[in-house]
């Protein structure tokens, strides 16, 4: 038994040595040396960022997935891009513009090429585009361009885009990563796996699970960017990503739990941010049946429901207190709207007046995640007040969007991107009465609503469309199909060597273009 | 032994069968539409004609039992389909996985019985000494700390305080040693708690007392008579972890972020991406059953009196 013991020592041995002697490259995931000598040549431009998930593929037109469009968006581009600011520019695009209600026109920039050196050229834009809408590329993101109707080539550097309907938004569409352009030689072969695109970095090595190593594309329209390789790993646990940021070995990490916040940003080593993104936290309320179906308990719960200490107290500032249903960065978002005072005393007599008898069970769905769990709970505290007795119900996210999808829901609470930072997107969808079978949980339906958000939709004055929007905002902020809680914030963990990384409201826009090592 | 090698190979095959049945039949009990997972949070204010369509698209609207029998027709040819989340291959993503998984587990479950069986031993021949009272409540520890929380403490101190090993990943020997060790914390415990046990039902047999009698080395009674007869219980152990391992140590796969079988088990759970469960589910399956296939085996190579033929 010894000789069995003293023979598995040396297995377990030589495992180790052979598990060390298969990767032996050098790799920047061992702790750097902490007695490095002083005079430090310039710093090697690499960076590596901690992704949440694995991407389930590198073909944007196959996934509808932030892990997915983080990595494909450095290495394809779409034809128009979102800045900083909110506004939209030309990106493979130079100019756009709407020459009747339903065609819009784009020039293309010229002496632009795929990586692997198929030129970019209207053909090009067709290809992808119908490549997006096919049902046979499977692509769960086509609706994203469904309203396009032809793809029609002008000349080689103009193409001109016709929707069945008039539909204003289409920019923002075009701005989304996964309206990228992909090259028609390459999609021959498997772009999930061998991606090609006209984008500032180029795929080097994709190590399932573990990491995609991005490098510099030398031959960038935009001139080659600094870094020369930008290391993507992936990380599924948040403090796991806060201990690699501190050890050194992670230089950017996505979205800073706000219980970290204070500690990282006391440390000069690191960088920590956070500003307005897309995103919209709120409750929505089934109005097709049930207690929720009068309008006084919705507004009861809203008067009960205490948001200014959920953004400061719970979220500890990682959050915006909200009146409008969307963010301020995105586009129809009302600027008139004021939040609905907390007020207790009101909620009960609104209570009373509905006629309800308390204790009043409601159920309220939500999916995992501690921020779900942590205002769900004070909702369910918050809410017993005013003698709602609320029953949570947390599953994953599969099961919640069953659970909601039932004509007797209750409440249900979640978080939302509107991610072509256009209230068309949000607004549509929630508000819409032929969207009950998809985001209109609620099950709102109101004429002039649908009137206005079709006008919303087909107007393509800008103008008419803020109205439009404003008009909806007010009267659903009387009606309350569903109650925003707060904006959360966008916030990111950067060590303080990298610099010039242009962050656009959420990381699937990371622009590393003109990001350095310094 | 090799009819009954053969019988046993043979007698997987409606093992496998049942099992990805049971996979599929549970899928289509758990509420929760693929397409609309598919989509996610970031794919809210789709359409539904878009998610009708992506139902269509991933097969979903056909029934149940002719997806089932689709899978296992391609199944049995090698082929365990394409994934509902990128539309990638599932059966080499799995492979790849694997050895990330097989590896953590040899190294772990060979650290864990070099020191799991000599603590049990120890403890038996120390019975209700404080020798065995202290190694006991070691192994209740090891057994009850979560590995999630060794696994953190064990960061925070080897990589941020005293820096000598790299927080998580792969790559190098280093990167194995923190999840190895967390995932052989409790394997040890288990270990040696059984082999402890094992070893005093032996100790209190007539041949154990005869060896003594007639002056046989104590080492030499326990280590080669005793040990050899308690060895059966801990290989069924140590086979049975072992194979359980094999289906992927989620939670130190996380903490560590390795690309394990574990992880991509669960994120295609979470996913609700059926190709990806069934063929996850299949082939640990597949590795459980030879692993007790060659535990079963193995007890012959250790007692004699068991004979397969």
């Amino acid at each position: 038994m010894r000789k069995i013991l003293v023979a598995l020592l040396a297995l377990s041995l030589v495992l180790l040595a052979a598990c060390s002697s298969n990767s032996k490259k050098p790799d920047d995931t061992t702790p750097p040396k902490t007695d490095t000598p002083a005079p430090a040549p310039a710093p090697a431009q690499k960076i590596t960022l901690a992704l949440s998930g694995e991407p389930a593929t590198l073909d944007p037109h196959k996934s509808f997935n932030g892990n997915v469009f983080t990595v494909t968006n450095q290495i394809y581009e779409s034809l128009l891009s979102r800045n900083p600011d909110g506004t939209l520019s030309g990106r493979l695009a130079t100019e756009y513009k709407s020459v009747n209600p339903t065609t819009w026109e784009l020039k293309l920039r010229q002496n632009v090429k795929f990586s692997d050196g198929t030129p970019f050229n209207a053909a090009a834009v067709k290809f992808s585009l119908e490549r997006l809408k096919d049902p046979a590329t499977k692509a769960p993101g086509g609706y994203i361009v469904t309203m396009i109707k032809e793809i029609k080539v002008v000349d080689d550097h103009t193409v001109q885009l016709i929707t069945d309907k008039p539909f204003a938004p289409l920019p923002a569409h075009l701005s989304h990563p996964v309206a990228a352009m992909v090259s028609p030689e390459g999609a021959k072969k498997d772009l999930g796996k061998e991606p090609i695109g006209t984008g500032p970095f180029t795929l080097k090595e994709w190590k399932a699970g573990e990491s995609v190593t991005l490098v510099a594309n030398p031959n960038y329209w935009g001139g080659k960017p600094k870094l020369d390789t930008v290391l993507v790993r992936v990380i599924p646990e948040a403090g796991t990503q806060i201990t690699e940021l501190k050890a050194g070995t992670v230089d950017f990490v996505n979205g800073v739990q706000a219980e970290k916040w204070a500690e990282l940003s006391a440390d000069k080593k690191f960088a920590v941010t956070r500003f307005p993104g897309w995103g919209s936290y709120y409750i929505g309320f089934n109005m097709k049946q049930g207690p929720l179906a009068k309008l006084e308990v919705r507004q009861a719960i809203a008067k009960a429901l205490d948001r200014k200490a959920m953004v400061e107290t719970l979220r500890m500032g990682m959050a915006m207190e909200a009146a409008a249903p969307i963010p301020k960065t995105v586009f129809g978002s009302s600027m008139k709207l004021a939040p609905i005072a907390y007020n207790v005393a009101e909620a009960k007599e609104l209570m009373k007046k509905a006629g309800v008898t308390t204790p009043l069970k409601i159920k309220l769905h939500t999916y995992e995640g501690a921020e779900n769990k942590q205002i769900a709970g004070a909702i369910q505290a918050q809410l017993k007040e005013i003698g709602i007795d609320l029953e949570i119900q947390v599953t994953d996210f599969g099961a919640y969007s069953t659970e909601t999808a039932k004509p007797d829901h209750g409440m249900f609470l979640t978080s939302w991107g509107t991610v072509t930072m256009d209230a068309d997107y949000a607004f549509y969808a929630w508000y819409h009465s032929g969207q009950h079978a998809a985001d209109n949980k609620a099950f709102y339906a109101d004429p002039e609503v649908d009137k206005w958000l079709d006008e919303g939709r087909s107007n393509p004055d800008q103008a008419a469309r803020l109205a439009a929007y404003e008009k909806i905002q007010q009267r659903v902020n009387e009606q309350l199909p569903y109650l925003t809680l707060y904006w959360p914030l966008s916030s990111y963990a950067k060590n303080a060597r990298l610099q010039g990384e242009v962050y656009p409201f959420a990381l699937i826009n990371l622009d590393l273009r003109k990001a350095e090592v310094k | 032994m090799l009819r009954y090698t053969a019988k046993r190979l043979v007698l997987m095959v409606p093992v496998l069968l049942g099992v990805t049945l049971l996979v599929f039949l549970i899928f289509y009990l758990t509420p929760g539409d693929p397409a609309r997972v598919v989509l996610g949070d970031m794919g809210q204010g789709a359409t539904p004609e878009a998610i009708e369509q992506l139902r269509h698209q991933l097969g979903l609207d056909q029934p149940w039992y002719m997806q089932y029998a689709n899978f296992v027709r391609k199944a049995a040819m090698g082929d365990f389909g394409r994934s509902f989340r990128g539309d990638r291959p599932v059966l080499p993503e799995i492979l790849v996985r694997f050895p990330v998984t097989l590896r953590l587990t040899l190294i772990s479950l060979t650290f864990a019985a070099v020191i799991g069986i000599p603590l049990g031993v120890v403890a038996a021949v120390k019975q209700r000494t404080w020798v065995d009272n202290v190694l006991m409540v070691l192994a209740l520890l090891g057994v009850s700390v979560p590995s999630f929380w060794i696994g953190i403490m064990l960061m925070q101190l080897f990589a941020l305080k005293f820096k000598v090993l790299p927080p998580s990943g792969t790559g190098t020997w280093q990167h194995m040693v923190m999840p190895s060790i967390t995932v052989a914390m409790a394997s040890v415990a288990f270990i040696a708690r059984m082999t402890r046990s094992s070893m005093l039902d032996q100790l209190r047999e007539d041949y154990v007392r005869t060896a003594r009698s007639k002056g046989v080395d104590e080492r030499r009674t326990i280590f080669k008579h005793a040990l050899k007869n308690a060895a059966i219980p801990v290989l069924t152990t140590v086979g049975l972890q072992f194979g359980s391992l094999l289906g992927g140590a989620v939670v130190v796969e996380s903490v560590f972020s390795l690309p394990g079988l574990g992880r991509l088990t669960i994120e295609a759970i979470k996913g609700r991406d059926l190709p990806a469960i069934q063929g996850a589910v299949l082939w640990v399956a597949l590795i459980f059953s030879l692993v007790n296939l060659a535990v079963d085996l193995g007890y012959a190579a250790l007692d004699p009196r068991i004979r397969y033929d």
